[in-house]
């Protein structure tokens, strides 16, 4: 593998950027580790792989006590075996936060407003509290990987040789996107001005994923990984007009945004 | 403050020499203290349309290497008492250039010039990213043709993330679109891009449009600008847009067909 330097006019070899994440927060309610693996056992062993390494924040407002000992090691060892990454704690006392940053755990401040349980008896009884992590139901599942980032919005053309890719969100232009440039997104993508150059929605796999343009005039555009070439002008319904991109089975379909039920004949069909 | 102006393009052959000399000199005209400096290391041409080749002696890569002062590598042009230009080296390449000694000349440029023009090699390489590196303003130089305008748009999109005031994070370099070549004839038969089209493609104001004249080859073969032309479509187009380029506001005149009788001709169609 070849190694990146920074260019000569970049010569700094890093940036360090403010940015906010959604993070999942583990409320811890014991100290009594082999009790919680066993719960978090019970658990997950139905849906081993519900969580893929996600990033968590442990939780200490149950337990920060001064008089209670935590056994970092052991839990951070726990939650990795279930596939959580603990990358942090919040609402711990100070000896806790000391201890955890020994073991490579930041220290969140700032989060206000405890995680409270949800009803007193488990609050009264932590250790039958029946359930450590709120297990969501397959519906709540899909949702969790779908809905991630807030949407990407440009507002400045997008030129050529540039790439956009809006992760885990939809992507919406709203300068033009001139041939040669590239936009990307593992949603819909949505521009408000010509769109000149190549559009690929959906590119983690997406088939539900469409693209809307204000004015068709894309050299290539894809949706799931599957793609047109537009070498040739579209018919002249299409070329140049509002039109939408949606995939239907193996076929790309491309039809004009407004007048959809009013003229079927004017859709075009393409198969890949 | 002084300005730094980047001239550029992405592609050869457009005009961007010609452009930098006639706007550099347009300036002094104007009464602006200019410098003009030739960024094309290696193919330096600045100082034959400019018409002081012989009066080269140290040039920018010498005072990049501390070999020469900046005062000894400065020529005072013939013209203008106000315009000086700084040659490119022919002996050398780009590699010659670097971020600091560019930066340690700008920088000392400043200190005595109200604006600094950068005419920017062709390509997207070193030489042209070291001339749009420091730029406040940049002159789009584009012929009315397909691939002309592309490289355009990769030289704005590199500008808008590679510039220095891209990488701070500051108030965005300002894009000006100077179309040069313009035949309004043959963009009327197809023939060329028009005016609209190429606005439309790359969405940056137009500062002016410099018609297509054999006025420009007798000018740069004879090693005065042809701004000092006054009588020639194409002295008025460049003073036009230095006229524009200072705040006024101008008829944008050279874009259509100059038909009718002699009363329109001797007024000028805008």
């Amino acid at each position: 593998m070849s190694t990146i330097r920074p260019s000569s006019i970049e010569s700094s070899a890093f940036d360090i950027k403010g940015s906010s994440f959604t993070l999942l927060i583990f409320c811890l309610r014991t100290t009594q580790l082999p009790e919680l693996e066993k719960q978090l056992y019970d658990h997950l062993s139905k849906t081993p792989d519900y969580f893929n390494f996600d990033p968590i924040v442990i939780d200490l407002s149950n337990i920060n006590q001064t008089d209670v000992k935590l056994d970092f090691k052991s839990l951070i060892n726990i939650l990795r075996r279930h596939r959580l990454t603990p990358v942090g704690i919040c609402n711990g006392s100070e000896i806790q936060a000391q201890i955890a940053n020994k073991y490579g755990l930041g220290v969140f401040i700032g989060l206000s407003g405890k995680i409270k349980p949800k009803d007193t008896s488990t609050n009264s009884q932590p250790l039958n509290s029946d359930k450590t992590i709120e297990l969501p139901s397959h519906l709540e599942k899909k949702k969790k990987e779908t809905l991630s980032q807030p949407t990407k919005i440009i507002t400045r053309p997008v030129r050529t040789g540039q790439q956009i890719y809006a992760q885990g969100c939809d992507l919406v232009v709203l300068a033009s996107v001139n041939a040669g440039a590239e936009i990307i997104s593992d949603g819909n993508i949505h521009v408000y001005a010509p769109l000149r150059g190549r559009a690929l929605a959906g590119v983690k796999g997406d088939t539900t994923a469409r693209i809307f343009c204000q004015c068709m005039e894309a050299e290539l555009v894809s949706i799931a990984g599957c793609y047109r070439v537009l070498e040739e002008n579209l018919p002249q319904n299409l070329q140049g007009e509002a039109v939408q991109i949606s995939l239907n089975g193996e076929k790309l379909i491309i039809e004009p945004l407004l007048s959809r039920t009013t003229d079927n004949k004017r859709t075009a069909n393409w198969q890949k | 403050m002084a300005k730094v102006i980047v001239v550029t393009s992405g592609k050869g052959g457009v005009g961007k020499t010609t452009t930098s000399a006639n706007f550099a000199t347009g300036l002094a005209l104007n009464g602006h203290r200019t410098a003009v400096l030739d960024f094309d290391v290696g193919l330096r041409n600045l100082d034959l349309i400019m018409g002081c080749e012989r009066r080269v002696v140290y040039d920018f890569v010498n005072v990049i290497n501390r070999e020469a002062t900046l005062k000894q590598a400065l020529i005072k042009d013939k013209q203008c008492p106000n315009l000086f230009v700084l040659p490119a080296s022919q002996t050398r390449d780009k590699d010659a250039l670097h971020v600091e000694g560019v930066e340690a000349v700008i920088e000392e440029l400043k200190k005595d010039f109200e604006y600094i023009v950068c005419d920017s090699p062709a390509g997207i390489e070193k030489g042209a990213m070291m001339a749009l590196y420091f730029a406040d303003e940049a002159l789009i130089v584009t012929n009315p043709e397909i691939s002309s305008v592309r490289d355009s748009d990769r030289i704005l999109g590199i500008l808008a993330a590679k510039s220095r005031r891209a990488e701070m994070g500051i108030e965005p370099v300002k894009e000006h679109l100077l179309i040069t070549r313009y035949s309004p004839k043959r963009a009327e038969s197809g023939e060329m891009l028009t005016v609209q089209d190429i606005k439309e493609i790359l969405n940056i104001p137009l500062i002016g449009v410099i018609p297509e004249s054999e006025a420009i080859l007798q000018a740069s073969n004879s090693g005065i600008p042809a701004i000092h032309k006054g009588e020639s479509d194409v002295a008025q187009a460049y003073s036009d847009i230095v006229r524009r380029f200072l705040g006024e506001e101008l008829p944008l005149r050279f874009v259509h067909r100059q038909k009718g009788g002699l009363f329109k001709r001797l007024f000028g169609g805008a």
